[in-house]
């Protein structure tokens, strides 16, 4: 009886970890789609409506999924100045948001010349990392598409199949 | 030279909060009550401008005439420096750049310089700015009180001009002037194209400029002559920095109007004014005349003209 249950906790673990690593692919995907969406409300407020940064932070923020990342910037900014106030918050929730280190750098890059220069200059900074993100996330959505149920299948599989060794 | 208002609790400190920290710290405790510029270029000292001449910062927060132990300005103060000045919103302020300055609040004036770029004949951005220059404004209670009586005899008010070069106090004397006769009964209008007379804030001055006084921001002087005299019925008009024919174009329509006109402009003398507007006298547009320079510090005024 109990090496039935040790097994299967060993598989409910094991297809619990599948579905984590599933989770975070499809997880990246959707955060940087919200940052594409993001950026786009960004330019757009920037551009063409005028707003000042702090308020079209917290507009791009209410736009799509981004973890807070616009809205924790705008609370720093003042503080820390726009670059690293950015950077930081990209950094804090890197994790959460199933990041990859190149997607929290290109979104990182974004800071170096944001609200410094005049819109047009502006629009061609956003623009720049929407290009990046948009490569990075169709390297995501490829990623998930060949993983993804990889990682599902194989941790119910592996589990099953150190149950049966241990058994 | 002039009595600072010290109800009005306001400090030449309050500029501190748009400088980088890097910079903000070395001028903690620095007084700054009778300083009028700071000055930060990139790779430059630092330098506070007073009545009695230029004075260095040092790292160890103190003033000196040395150039050689000064703080020298990095190109990412002067960066993070406009960015807190425009709330990193530099794009939104492009139409203030392109006039080479931005008025904070307190009305307080930051010159900025760099590399203009032009569009269709005029310049339209600054953009890699290379230096700040921080005009600090002070309220001055009494500023106007040797001018007044002579600009105004309690029942009319003579179209009068302050000339001198930057920096020796005529938005200052505007300012006062504007208080003491709105407080004497005359509906005066400000024309503030620059922000600096009223330094209006969410529609509020950050100044006393008496009881019945209205102030028209941000819009061309000549055009807003026009449209306070069309829409408030001043009696009393006050500019700042007369600087092109149009704005005495339409001062020679206001005083045509019955519309009393008190204004600024830069220059030495009221000749030099007159060749260089290409706009016949100066003097036959305003009854009195009065000269500044810096010579006793900020306000001092050189002499009073007036026309018979």
């Amino acid at each position: 009886m109990i090496r039935i249950i040790g097994a299967v906790m060993i598989v409910a673990a094991s297809a619990a970890i599948g579905a984590v690593m599933n989770a975070r692919l499809s997880g990246r995907v959707k955060h940087l789609e919200g940052f594409i969406a993001a950026l786009e409300q960004l330019k757009s407020d920037i551009c063409f409506s005028d707003y000042g940064m702090e308020q079209a932070l917290l507009r791009a923020d209410g736009v799509s999924k981004t973890g807070g990342v616009f809205k924790d910037t705008a609370k720093n900014m003042k503080e820390l100045g726009l670059k690293s106030a950015l950077k930081k918050a990209v950094d804090d929730k890197k994790d959460v948001l199933c990041l990859h280190t190149a997607d929290a750098d290109a979104i990182s890059a974004l800071g170096k010349r944001l609200g410094l220069t005049d819109a047009e200059d502006q629009r061609k900074n956003i623009d720049g990392v929407i290009s990046v993100l948009k490569i990075q996330c169709e390297e995501a959505r490829a990623d998930y598409k060949k993983n993804g149920r990889v990682y599902r299948g194989m941790g119910t599989l592996l589990g099953v199949l150190a149950a049966l060794v241990l058994m | 030279m002039y009595i600072t208002n010290a109800a009005a609790e306001k400090s030449p400190k309050d500029v501190l909060g748009y400088m980088s920290q890097s910079i903000r710290r070395y001028l903690y405790n620095i007084d700054l009550d009778d300083a009028y510029e700071i000055h930060m270029g990139t790779d430059m000292p630092l330098c506070i401008y007073f009545t009695d001449g230029r004075y260095c910062v040092t790292r160890k927060g103190v003033l000196t005439r040395s150039l050689k132990d000064a703080v020298r300005v990095t190109k990412d103060d002067i960066l993070r420096t406009l960015e807190l000045i425009t709330g990193a919103s530099v794009y939104s302020v492009k139409d203030e750049i392109s006039n080479g300055f931005i008025t904070v609040a307190g009305g307080h004036r930051i010159g900025i310089t760099g590399s203009a770029v032009m569009r269709g004949g005029k310049v339209s951005f600054i953009k890699e700015v290379s230096a700040l220059n921080f005009r600090l404004a002070g309220e001055s209670i009494g500023a106007a009180d040797k001018v007044i009586n002579t600009i105004t005899d309690g029942t009319s008010v003579k179209n009068t001009i302050f000339i001198s070069p930057p920096g020796a106090g005529k938005t200052t004397i505007l300012r006062d002037t504007a208080r003491q006769l709105s407080d004497r009964g005359f509906r005066v209008s400000i024309v503030d194209e620059r922000y600096e007379i009223a330094a209006m804030t969410g529609g509020r001055s950050a100044f006393d400029l008496g009881v019945s006084c209205d102030v028209l921001t941000g819009v061309n002087k000549a055009e807003g002559m026009m449209m306070m005299l069309r829409s408030m019925s001043p009696e009393v008009i006050i500019t700042d920095e007369l600087g092109s024919i149009d704005d005495f174009k339409a001062v020679k329509k206001l005083l045509s109007c019955g519309v009393s006109v008190i204004a600024s402009a830069h220059g030495n003398d009221c000749d030099a004014l007159s060749s260089r507007y290409d706009c016949g006298e100066i003097r036959k547009y305003f009854d009195v005349v009065v000269l500044m320079s810096k010579r006793h510090g900020a306000g001092t005024i050189e002499s009073v003209k007036k026309n018979d």
